[in-house]
């Protein structure tokens, strides 16, 4: 019986596994079409990189093309008038405690509002949602107010308070909502080893927070790097001024030289790239949290 | 021992004190940077050689953020020393008591050429120290217009059309005509009659855009050269005027783009590209029109901290020899009479039409127009061109209701 099959196998050749051929196709399809649309969105970044790295004459004659070589004059001239090395610390001085800053507090403040289900701790929560949604210039000259009265005026510190205090209803935000579908029988179990409210946040909540951190954290980090108005209004050092204020002085008001915009900005994004890279497993675990469960 | 410590303390109490004497000036400008030098890191080093006493800090802030930077300075009684302004600027800031009167008893003053003083005198006071009146009108490529067998920049209409058609023929792209400014500098130089400039009586709401003859036939002009050839009204309407268009030039895609002189810098530093600027074609004039905008100045907040050391930086900017170098960067004209000329020779034709007479001050500049307006021209002219065949009236009526809406 056995040799009847088989020889009949055999006598019709190798036989092809459709359904395998299928999904392969269709994985082929998908990853292509996926590595397409990455290619779109990396477009605008191949710009700017190829760009940087032409002479004017080149972009005048071919704007679009590829550089015949890689010219790193570009990169030289903006090096040399961006005060780079500097202006990139003050930058991720900043950034760092503004995030440090947004994250205890945030967490603290959402911890009782996400627990204490009242009116009070409600309106809170939308008031603080209210926060999220109010322009620039309706905070701008009270924070310059304010600080100025408090001596905070052209002071590290007094940028970072600045950043934190916009930030923390976005923190406050996504916290809320995170910590509010944590089981509070975590929180019980807790108490029950005579745990008090501040071990409770401490040891049992913070821990559990850490993917939706790293999320807050590089929505922060963008933010707190990409502004250059608080830190123009805030900071008249030179010493103390951001990286992005250092690309700024290359926007003309009437036209760009893209010979001296776009080395400035690969300049300028670069160090944002390197710490995306070097936290790009914990965001993407905080970006995914949830989703499966 | 003892002795060399008094000595070096007391050496370090003068030299503390000498720091102490030094004047830092704080000014703000949206010149200045790395992309508009405008010169004045030279003048800024021959400033402080003239007054060691005085070290200048230069903040750069575009013009799109001084609205949100300066005000909150300006309100909080911390201003900077002194600031760059425009007209309108002058007049917001001017009228909230923000700025000095730098009075109408300066030398300077009496020199103004007198359309400028006019803009920028307010009840008898003057707060602003002008800075350069600039251009606007058709940077045009004289190698394309070779080619196309043409050896003169189109200064009316029908020099202009005729071009178009030459250019179009020999498969060179004419004009550049993007919905927002450029547009707007072609539909301006045909409505406003240099003879009889009535642009403030259209802002004060006396005189209505939908009943003027002369706006009704700028905007049929336009579909005259879009028949012409000179562009595509549906792909102009989407083209960026500062980025893209200037880009365009400079690589030699199209023959005509009506832009400001602000541009000369940046143009001549490509190799190779041969280009005259040149007076607006219009139909009032054979000349072609130049459209003169009333550039910045410097102004001193009224509770600026330094206000004797504001006052010589100002002062600088007068004497003739610090203002042309300013003036020769900016690729812009004086604002006072007589004196160096300070424009390149391949501005001669917008020079001549200036000399001839055949000039206007940009109603936006001048305040004839409320501000409002200029978006109100930017976005209806861009609809217009989207749709090219709709009637004059669709146009200027939005314009007419918004400075209904601004009186």
């Amino acid at each position: 019986m056995t040799s009847t099959a088989d020889t009949h196998a055999a006598a019709s050749g190798p036989s092809l596994d459709w359904d395998l051929i299928r999904r392969k196709t269709k994985s082929y399809f998908a990853h292509g079409l996926v590595l397409l649309l990455v290619a779109i969105m990396l477009l605008p970044l191949f710009y700017m990189v190829m760009m940087s790295f032409k002479t004017s004459t080149e972009i005048a004659n071919d704007p679009l093309g590829l550089p015949a070589s890689l010219y790193w004059g570009n990169y030289m001239e903006a090096l040399s008038s961006m005060g780079y090395a500097r202006s990139v610390l003050n930058s991720m001085g900043i950034t760092v405690s503004v995030i440090l800053v947004v994250v205890l507090a945030g967490a603290m403040a959402a911890y009782p509002l996400a627990r204490l289900q009242n009116r009070v701790s409600r309106i809170i929560v939308m008031i603080m949602a209210l926060g999220l949604a109010t322009p620039n210039f309706v905070t701008i000259t009270p924070i310059y107010v304010i600080f100025r009265d408090l001596g905070l005026l052209d002071s590290c510190l007094g940028i970072v308070l600045a950043f934190a205090a916009l930030k923390l209803p976005l923190a406050v935000f996504f916290y809320t909502g995170f910590i509010a579908a944590i089981p509070v029988e975590l929180e019980e179990a807790a108490r029950l080893d005579n745990c008090n409210n501040w071990q409770v946040f401490w040891h049992v909540i913070r821990p559990l927070l850490a993917p939706v951190t790293a999320t807050l954290s590089l929505f922060v980090m963008i933010m707190v790097w990409n502004d250059f108005i608080y830190p123009l209004l805030l900071l008249t050092d030179k010493d103390k001024l951001t990286v992005m204020i250092a690309v700024y002085k290359f926007v003309g008001n009437t036209g760009i030289d893209p010979t001296k915009l776009f080395p400035a900005a690969v300049l300028g994004s670069l160090p944002l790239l390197v710490m995306f890279a070097v936290f790009q497993r914990k965001i993407m675990a905080g970006a995914t949290a949830g989703a499966v469960k | 021992m003892i002795r060399t410590f008094f000595t070096t303390s007391a050496l370090a109490f003068v030299l503390a004190g000498t720091a102490q004497a030094q004047t830092v000036l704080d000014v703000v400008a949206w010149k200045g940077n790395e992309a508009e030098p405008a010169g004045l890191p030279e003048l800024i080093e021959k400033f402080e050689a003239a007054n060691p006493d005085i070290d200048v800090e230069l903040t750069y802030v575009a013009r799109k953020d001084v609205d949100k930077v300066i005000p909150p300075r300006l309100q909080s009684g911390n201003p900077p020393d002194v600031t760059m302004v425009d007209s309108s600027l002058v007049e917001l800031w001017g009228g909230a008591g923000f700025l000095k009167d730098l009075s109408t008893e300066s030398d300077w003053y009496g020199n103004m050429i007198p359309a400028v003083q006019n803009v920028m005198t307010t009840d008898g006071k003057i707060m602003v120290f002008p800075l350069e009146v600039i251009g606007m009108g058709n940077f045009v490529n004289m190698d394309l217009l070779a080619q196309a067998g043409i050896d003169k920049a189109p200064v009316t209409i029908d020099e202009l059309t005729a071009a178009c058609q030459a250019l179009s023929a020999e498969g060179i792209a004419p004009m550049i005509f993007a919905g927002t400014f450029p547009a707007m500098l072609f539909v301006g130089a045909n409505g406003i009659d240099p003879a009889n400039n009535t642009s403030a009586k259209f802002g004060m709401g006396e005189m209505s855009f939908v009943e003027d003859a002369n706006f009704n036939a700028s905007l049929d002009g336009v579909r005259d050269l879009v028949a012409a050839e000179c562009f595509d009204p549906e792909l102009q309407a989407g083209l960026d005027p500062w980025a893209t268009a200037p880009q365009e030039f400079k690589s030699g895609n199209v023959a005509i783009l009506p832009q400001g002189a602000w541009n000369i810098g940046g143009f001549s530093s490509v190799d190779g590209l041969n280009y005259q600027f040149a007076p607006m074609p219009s139909s009032f004039t054979e000349y072609g029109l130049a459209l003169d905008l009333v550039g910045p100045g410097w102004a001193i907040p009224t509770e600026a901290a330094n206000a004797e050391a504001a006052r010589k930086w100002v002062d600088f900017f007068a004497e003739e020899e610090n203002l042309n170098v300013f003036l020769e960067a900016e690729g812009a004209y004086s604002p006072f009479m007589g004196g160096k000329a300070t424009m390149p020779d391949l501005a001669t034709p917008y020079t001549e039409a200036r000399e001839k007479g055949s000039l206007i001050l940009w109603p936006f500049s001048t305040l004839e127009f409320p501000k409002p307006l200029q978006s109100e021209w930017e976005d209806s002219i861009t609809g217009f061109l989207l749709d090219i065949d709709q009637p004059n009236e669709t146009t200027l009526q939005r314009w007419d209701d918004t400075i209904e809406d601004n009186l």
